[in-house]
């Protein structure tokens, strides 16, 4: 055992406490530090997910029963006309346009709601309504409750009923906001579709916005004489502005003598450009002629004209020996004339054996061929020929390009010129034909646009719909709504979104320390140990009695 | 119980068995096993396990280094060790500290052979707490045992628990789960650090897993 030493308390500046520690380390939350509340808020989530879903039914209950009826229009492709004579119009197309534009006009559900009754349409739901005598007070207490709930927004009407502008205007509105038309994919046909809580004025409502669809499909964009009049006074003003641009630039075609304005320019840049290409080639090509003579020129001045060779020795044939070939043919053919009449011991024939032989011997001591000598022999200069002849072919070729650039130069000015001034031309040439475009396509859409009003015209007095039922207008037979379904998923999902980021939250702005990992982040040192949570702590201290105090004491 | 566990200290502290079997060798260093050591075991607020922790600590050094180990509380304001143990709380520290009881007295068996028990005593001792006694007590304290363990009141709410900072050897921080924040940690390792004494680490007690292992694997 050691012999301790209390060291001197050391005294402690009062801002020592507050001296600071090394800053944790700061980084970014980990997605631990919002999944883990999370997953420890799972009672609250799920307590608020079954308060969300009991909001979704209590708000569904708020809303009475619907039902939607349904009706369908098409747009007719094709048409046909005939008033008083006039003849046969086909094929109209849209000019209508915009659909959706007629349908969601105020004016329209506004006659509507006058057609339908702007009462009927206001008049809010009332379950007490229906009640009968028979029915139990419940049920009677709790429609009641309902109809004051589903009309306590009640419109009160102010003047005279019937005439009352503002409730037209409020039936309108309501008409218009539970009314969806939809056009059907890819096809000209549009649904309509009222829910109300009242099913017969559903089918009322649709039907005769039908109706009204099609009455101001007639009415719609009617133009009247008037506008017919400036439309054709505008046609024949644009028609005649069209005459004298095209007038103008038939004029300054003319001028110019630029009829086919595009063509002439590529013709004369084509010929500019061709031409200059000639005489650029032409020119290489004298300048090559020229360089190439001159180097000729100078071989020349050092090249002979005539060059001494010397010939090689050569056989020639002897002449004695033919001869001597000769004669022996000839003793060898007295040999046997003189043996044709005597004996060969003849004289004769003897005499003859002998000049053979004599003939032989000298045909054998000579020789057949004797070797002349060469000598030497004077001939023109092959080399000097040839640097000759090419000296007169550059020199043609010479004369032959300076003929033809003296030809061609005097020739590009002028097509200079002439592409200049089509040039020139371009921007009046742009400008006039735009004009006379312009002028051209606004007299067309005029005209376009008077026909148009014309044909519209036939088919007012025709007082044919281009929009045509494809549905009448159905009375639903089941209740379309409230989807009670989904009012509790939307609360379920509210519910637990709410609880999810109320927990992500509260686990964000959480400071204590839960795990191992927080301490060490706050101190930046290693846990020297856990205690794990017990509920035991109470009943061991309890069984902790049962051990007697003598046993401490024989320990000590 | 009573048949499973040697002694009523051991049986109190069984629901943190594992505490008590590993948390004594983070306490010892390689080569200071003969030096005597004074450990404050101390936290930021009352109620954060201090007297537990500090009494797993005792119960470890003493089961497995074979020392004498004495368990000293100087928690006046809310002391129980004894009302653990079901021991008289008189006479105790705050009794030694006023003169008025011998070490003798003061020291109460527990069952663990080499570990002694100081409990706080009778009253508050504030007064004595800043006088050259507290040296002398706890000079005389480390004179008896090889290890002396100190329970301390918390630093935070208790300013005369860091008069005792400057006579221990290392500190350890008790912190509970939940309930200590980031920055009372901070600011209790500040006070320790101006003291000058070894800040040895912190134990987190009533520590409660929140979530799966393969989730989270630390917790």
């Amino acid at each position: 055992m050691s012999d301790y030493t209390p060291p001197p308390p050391q005294a402690m500046a009062p801002d020592a406490a507050n001296a600071a520690l090394p800053a944790p380390e700061k980084g970014g939350p980990d997605i631990m530090t919002y999944v883990i509340p999370v997953l420890r808020s799972w009672l609250m989530i799920s307590v608020l997910a079954g308060l969300g879903a009991v909001g979704g039914v209590l708000f569904s209950l708020t809303k009475p029963n619907e039902y939607t009826s349904i009706g369908k229009l098409q747009v007719g492709q094709r048409m046909a006309v005939q008033v008083e004579g006039t003849q046969e119009i086909n094929n109209i197309g849209h000019y209508m346009g915009n659909w959706e534009q007629l349908f969601a006009n105020p004016e329209l559900s506004e006659r509507v709601a006058e057609i339908v009754g702007p009462h009927e349409v206001l008049t809010p739901y009332d379950p007490a309504a229906s009640d009968k005598p028979g029915t139990n007070e419940l049920t009677r207490t709790m429609h009641e409750w309902q109809s004051w709930w589903f009309g306590r927004n009640r419109i009160t009407p102010s003047g005279p009923v019937e005439t009352s502008k503002g409730i037209i205007e409020a039936a309108g509105r309501v008409i218009r906001a539970n009314i969806s038309t939809v056009q059907i994919r890819n096809t000209q046909v549009f649904q309509f579709a009222y829910t109300s809580h009242d099913k017969e004025l559903a089918q009322r409502v649709v039907k005769t916005f039908m109706e009204m669809c099609k009455k101001r499909e007639l009415e719609w964009n009617k133009p009247g004489e008037e506008e017919l009049r400036v439309l054709t006074q505008e046609r024949d003003e644009k028609k005649a502005a069209a005459d004298v641009a095209k007038q103008a630039l038939f004029d300054y075609y003319e001028k110019h003598n630029i009829h086919d304005y595009e063509q002439q320019v590529a013709n004369a840049l084509g010929s500019e450009q061709e031409l200059r290409n000639q005489i650029h080639e032409l020119e290489a090509d004298l300048r090559f002629a020229e360089r190439q003579l001159a180097l000729v020129d100078e071989e020349l001045k050092t090249t002979e004209p005539l060059i001494n060779i010397e010939l090689p020795d050569r056989p020639i044939e002897n002449l004695d020996y033919g001869d001597l070939r000769r004669k022996r043919s000839f003793r060898e053919q007295a040999l046997e004339n003189a043996r044709e009449g005597h004996t060969e011991e003849s004289e004769k024939v003897q005499r003859a054996i002998a000049k053979l032989a004599e003939t032989q011997k000298l045909l054998d001591e000579t020789p057949r061929w004797i070797i002349e000598e060469g000598g030497v022999q004077e001939m023109p200069n092959p080399t000097y020929t040839n640097l000759r002849s090419r000296q007169q072919k550059y020199q043609d070729e010479i004369r032959e390009h300076t003929a033809r650039l003296e030809e061609r130069r005097p020739r590009l000015p002028a097509l200079v010129d002439r592409a200049e001034e089509l040039r020139s031309c371009k921007e009046t040439v742009r400008t006039l034909r735009e004009e006379q475009e312009y002028t051209s396509r606004a007299s067309n859409v005029i005209s376009a646009a008077l026909e148009r009003g014309r044909i519209h015209n036939l088919i007012q007095v025709a007082g044919i719909s281009r929009l045509r039922d494809v549905q009448a207008a159905s009375l639903p037979l089941q209740k379309s709504g409230p989807k009670r379904l989904k009012f509790v998923l939307a609360g379920l999902a509210a519910g637990l979104a709410a609880g999810v980021g109320i927990a992500a939250v509260r686990g964000l702005l959480d400071r204590t320390i839960r795990r191992p990992k927080d301490l060490e982040d706050a101190l930046g040192v290693k846990v020297l140990g856990v205690v794990p949570y017990s509920s035991g702590w109470k009943r061991a201290r309890r069984n902790a009695q049962d051990v007697p105090n003598d046993r401490m004491a024989t320990h000590v | 119980m009573s048949d499973i566990h040697n002694s009523r200290m051991e049986a109190v502290f069984a629901p943190a068995q594992g505490t008590i079997d590993h948390l004594w060798s983070s306490l010892v260093r390689k080569g200071e096993f003969d030096d005597t050591k004074r450990i404050l075991f101390t936290s930021c607020f009352h109620d954060e396990g201090t007297t537990t922790v500090a009494s797993c600590a005792a119960i470890g050094l003493a089961r497995h280094l074979f020392k004498q180990v004495m368990l000293v509380e100087t928690n006046f304001f809310q002391p129980a060790l004894a009302e653990y143990m079901g021991l008289p709380h008189e006479p105790g520290f705050s009794d030694l500290i006023r003169g008025e009881a011998t070490l003798e007295e003061a020291f109460r068996p527990s069952g663990v052979p080499g570990l002694r028990l100081v409990p706080a005593g009778s009253g508050e001792a504030k007064g004595f707490l800043g006088s050259s006694r507290l040296q002398v007590i706890l000079h005389r304290l480390a004179n008896e045992c090889e290890h002396l363990v100190i329970d301390a009141p918390p630093l935070l709410t208790s300013p005369e628990a860091r008069l005792l900072l400057p006579f221990v050897d290392e500190v350890i921080l008790v912190t509970r789960a939940r309930r200590t924040t980031h920055q009372d940690i901070q600011r209790a390792v500040r006070i320790i650090d101006a003291s000058g004494t070894t800040f040895l680490g912190a134990v987190l007690n009533h520590y409660r897993r929140e979530a799966p292992t393969w989730l989270v694997p630390e917790g």
